[in-house]
């Protein structure tokens, strides 16, 4: 039915030339290209009956698929993108160049409307950039550590303060059946994995004049613990990432392990998980783990109206749709995140404030996602054992140096 | 040659076809690639031949040049082995031929992006289906995925099984259209199998293993799909092809201009490679091309 | 061959075949598993079966529409590709001057270049013409790209076919067309089964493209599975049932086709 509107619609547009255009372009429907996760679904899902008489088509696909998408189109400037799914470090890219809209007056404008004064500012925050907000916060999703309370409990251990502990547990842990700990250094997914080590042990990332400091003294010792614990890691780890290890807990092949709070709800599902009520989760050693918030952003191109496309946003992400999707996503709304029935009914949401609390997001460099992936290369090639540690940490650091130069960074 | 005028008409369709679409897109990757073309920034400067002299003088490129060198050889090869000899195998099986090759060409059905997750389930590290199995007569395999060498062969072993049926079908095919009477002939003269394969059947295929053996190499050279859903290049650099380096720079990096001369230096390196191969052939016996 | 041959080979062959078809069947399994079971190690074959994920694919997430574009891109594709490479590979196989074998190696290049560059610039030319989300975009693109590959396996068939076939047809009055449509072509019939088979392959399989040309309203299987690929363990099960069903449509047509492959068929002109 809709279909056949919009085709006559399109005809009709097409035969009365100019005026008509315009007309055709506002009842076109509104394009979503997003990442796909059960949250992001429910949100879109949200946005389709977020306004009367707009449409709302959603593309929902793998993060790599999406972002391929999304930077085409921005790359031809293109209309065919409205509103996009981000999270920190696409935020910062696509802001530094120019393709998102900034939200800060429009958020003021429809603050009362929509409750937007509700939004935790750390959220907010997670999706700023050069002190203006570009994106709408749906979740902030922390790294935890995960752990086998059952099996925590039986050899009197405690989930350890230290990453030097952790390497201690993995080992004890460690039996060919289930392996000590699972790790996920498959391609972008390393800088989330390793920011809690580099924090805690090694130096972090970047200076304040975003020159590499990972690979210092300490940066590599951080680097060297990691090529320790992967040992006792699940095989195959430098291909896995969230989904291999959400079943290589489900299949109770791994005892230890960082996992994104999302994953939680799954190793309870009887369904999907053979550990159900046997998992825990707690602060990884020494905190600072990454933080990744995800939002809705506005394209610069699109040929909407702007203030419409914020309702939408507005709308999907009120009071009552997040607390519908509290199971799938932390949610931002402090008045749904502090319920304390939302804090009882999910077990985990206690150590998920904590997580929140302590933890630490990707550095908000626009290029972080580049320079990330060629350090982390070489990162993943130490703890193999392909390179030797320190061998890889300066070659990823000169070669990190050489993109930003190359980018424009340490001219002054 | 007189008759050459009808024939540039039976072309004529084809190509007009293949400009109209192809040459904008064609071109511009070509154009780029002398360019200074980041897409985060909007001012493209040239660059001259830089894009090309940064990359050869890379260690990456080299390596990336060496790993695709090697699994390309090694699939081709093992896939026309074994795409050959189920060809013949099938055309001397005098029953359930159909049903037969109808199977076996199923994983060439199945859709690129899908195969690499339906690979991936049997290669992953413990619930992937071969450990499962061998965890379940209590034997540790190696990691599939993870080891540098495995992961090689895994990727090999990949490539082989989504194209092998490729081969075989056309092989097979090729089989079909010969003349009968000519094998007939020489099995009466007491010729053996194997001299029937390799101074008849071998021979009368040449034109259709060369064709085949191009194509494979060619597509080898792109081979993307299996390897990024498998390894995604990893770990380290153990399975990166150059396509996945052009991947990695285009759209990771966004460096459009490096890309495009990754591309061009890629299709200069397999036409070298498919030009050498047209000669090899030819040398030797009568006229493919 | 002789007769006490044929037993050993169909179970060598059956064996191979099964070797080969473990990954689908695997697949298969998946995608009527619950995740938990999917997974277990050992692997269970004993389980509850269910059809869920199936019908969640097929009913609720709309695959069905997304068939139907895939076959219309499969079948333009097919109809226009076939025909025009075929003329192409019969010019190409008859033509002796050096422009012809220059040509070949021209249309060859095309196909070297890393598909994912010219996706950039694909997608700014179909922007720019305002045919982004149509099916002839898809089409047009799926000939164009495919052609040196039809291009080149129909002429490999056309030079299986002595030329003085040809000329006999050209003595006897025809003329080039003519000798080409009545006697030359049905000579190839297995070779235009082939090639019709893998053009429909590629083009209903084709993911870059597809995931740049089109939209809602012209979605395929291949973009809409790979929708599927990941973040939640749930989604493998859809990807599976989504992978297994996409399967049937060339299937079928693989079977329809290879009718036509049959010995026997070829070469009733050459000897008759």
């Amino acid at each position: 039915m809709a279909k056949t509107k919009i085709g006559r619609r399109a005809a009709l547009g097409t035969a009365l030339a100019l005026p008509a255009l315009n007309v055709r372009a506002q009842s076109e429907p509104v394009t979503l290209i997003s990442h796909r996760y059960p949250a992001l679904e429910w949100y879109a899902d949200k946005m389709k009956s977020a306004l009367p008489g707009v449409t709302v088509d959603a593309r929902l696909m793998p993060s790599g698929d999406a972002g391929q998408l999304q930077r085409l189109q921005f790359s031809a400037a293109s209309p065919g993108m409205d509103i996009l799914w981000l999270n920190g470090s696409l935020m910062a890219f696509y802001a530094k160049n120019g393709w998102i809209e900034p939200l800060d007056d429009l958020i003021a404008k429809f603050k009362d409307e929509y409750k937007l004064g509700d939004i935790n500012p750390t959220s907010l925050k997670g999706l700023s950039y050069d002190g203006k907000i570009y994106g709408l916060p749906l979740t902030t999703n922390t790294l935890m550590y995960a752990y086998r309370e059952d099996v925590f409990a039986e050899r009197k251990l405690q989930p350890p303060t230290t990453w030097e502990q952790q390497v201690e547990i993995a080992k004890q842990l460690h039996s060919p059946r289930r392996s000590g700990t699972t790790l996920s250094l498959k391609w972008d997914m390393p800088p989330y994995e390793l920011s809690s080590v580099l924090n805690t042990v090694g130096d972090g990332w970047f200076d304040k004049d975003w020159r590499p400091i990972f690979q210092t003294e300490k940066g590599q010792k951080a680097i060297d613990l990691y090529k320790r614990l992967s040992a006792f890691a699940v095989p195959g780890f430098t291909s896995q990432a969230n989904d291999e290890n959400t079943v290589n807990f489900a299949q109770d092949v791994a005892a230890t392990g960082q996992q994104w709070a999302t994953r939680c709800a799954t190793m309870d599902n009887p369904q999907r998980s053979k550990v159900v009520g046997k998992m825990q989760w707690a602060v990884p050693p020494g905190g600072r783990q990454a933080l990744s918030t995800d939002g809705y952003a506005i394209s610069k191109f699109s040929a909407k109206n702007k203030e419409m496309l914020f309702r939408i946003l507005a709308k999907a992400l009120d009071e009552e749709s997040q607390r519908g999707a509290a199971d799938l996503a932390t949610p931002t709304r402090r008045a749904v995140l502090n319920d304390p029935a939302i804090q009882a009914k999910f077990r985990w949401y206690p150590a998920v404030s904590k997580c929140l609390e302590v933890g630490e997001p990707l550095p908000a460099l626009a290029e972080f996602n580049e320079a990330g992936e060629l350090a982390c290369k070489r990162i993943v090639q130490a703890i193999i054992g392909q390179l030797p540690v320190k061998e890889a940490l300066t070659t990823g650091a000169a070669e990190v140096t050489e993109l930003l130069t190359r980018r424009g960074y340490y001219k002054g | 040659m007189g008759e050459s005028g009808p024939m540039w008409l039976f072309m004529a369709p084809s190509v007009l076809v293949i400009a109209l679409v192809l040459f904008y897109p064609f071109f511009s990757a070509v154009y780029y690639s002398f360019f200074n073309y980041y897409l985060g920034s909007q001012a493209i400067t040239f660059a001259g031949l830089d894009n090309y002299t940064n990359l050869l003088s890379e260690e990456r490129f080299w390596i990336t040049l060496g790993n695709t060198f090697f699994i390309v050889g090694c699939s081709v090869a093992l896939q026309l082995v074994l795409g050959l000899a189920l060809a013949l195998a099938l055309y001397a099986c005098t029953r359930g031929v159909r049903l037969i090759s109808l199977l076996n060409f199923l994983p060439h059905v199945v859709t690129p992006v899908v195969g690499g997750i339906f690979l991936k389930w049997m290669f992953v590290g413990r619930w992937g289906l071969l450990d499962a199995t061998l965890i379940g007569f209590n034997i540790f395999p190696p990691d599939w995925l993870g080891d540098p060498g495995w992961a090689k062969f895994t990727v090999i072993l990949a490539d082989t099984w989504k194209f092998m049926p490729f081969l075989m079908l056309v092989l097979y095919a090729g089989l079909q259209a010969f003349d009968t009477a000519l094998l007939e002939a020489a099995r009466i003269d007491g010729a053996s199998p194997w001299q029937l394969l390799w101074y008849i059947i071998l021979p009368m295929m040449k034109p259709l293993i060369l064709f085949v053996v191009a194509i494979r190499t060619m597509d080898a050279f792109r081979f993307f799909d299996l390897i990024y859903v498998l390894t995604n290049g990893g770990p380290g650099t153990a399975t990166e092809t150059i396509t996945l380096y052009t991947y990695q720079i285009g759209f990771r990096l966004l460096e459009v201009g490096r890309a495009s001369a990754l591309g061009v230096l890629t299709l200069i390196v397999v036409a070298m490679m498919v030009a050498g191969l047209i000669w090899f052939m030819q040398r030797r016996g009568r006229e493919a091309f | 061959m002789k007769p006490r041959h044929q037993i050993p080979l169909l179970v060598l062959l059956s064996l191979f075949t099964f070797i080969n078809l473990v990954p689908i069947l695997w697949g298969l399994l998946i995608s009527i598993k619950q995740p938990a079971d999917a997974f277990s190690i050992p692997p269970t074959l004993i389980f509850e079966p269910t059809l869920l994920f199936h019908w969640e694919v097929w009913v609720e997430r709309g695959f069905f529409s997304f068939l139907i574009n895939s076959l219309i891109v499969a079948g333009g594709t097919i109809c226009i590709s076939v025909p025009l490479g075929t003329l192409a590979a019969y010019g190409l196989a008859r033509t002796k001057t050096k422009h012809a074998s220059t040509l070949l190696f021209s249309l060859l290049a095309i196909r070297m270049l890393p598909q994912i560059l010219l996706a950039i610039p694909f997608f700014v030319m179909a922007r720019y013409l305002s045919l982004i989300d149509t099916y002839i975009m898809m089409i047009l693109a799926m000939v164009a790209i495919n052609q040196p590959f039809t291009i080149w396996l129909m002429r490999s068939f056309f030079v299986d076919v002595p030329v003085e076939l040809d000329e006999a047809a050209m003595i006897d009055g025809c003329n080039r067309w003519q000798a080409f449509w009545h006697v030359v072509l049905p000579t190839v019939r297995p070779g235009l089964a082939v090639t019709s088979l893998f053009s429909m392959l590629l083009a209903y399989n084709e993911f870059l493209f597809a995931l740049i040309l089109t939209g809602s309203r012209t979605k395929t299987l291949p973009v809409a599975i790979a929708e599927y690929g990941g973040e939640d363990i749930n989604y493998w099960s859809i990807s599976a049932a989504g992978a297994i069903g996409i399967m049937l449509p060339p299937v079928i047509f693989t079977i329809l086709v290879q009718r036509h492959l049959i010995r026997g068929l070829t070469f009733g002109a050459v000897k008759g």
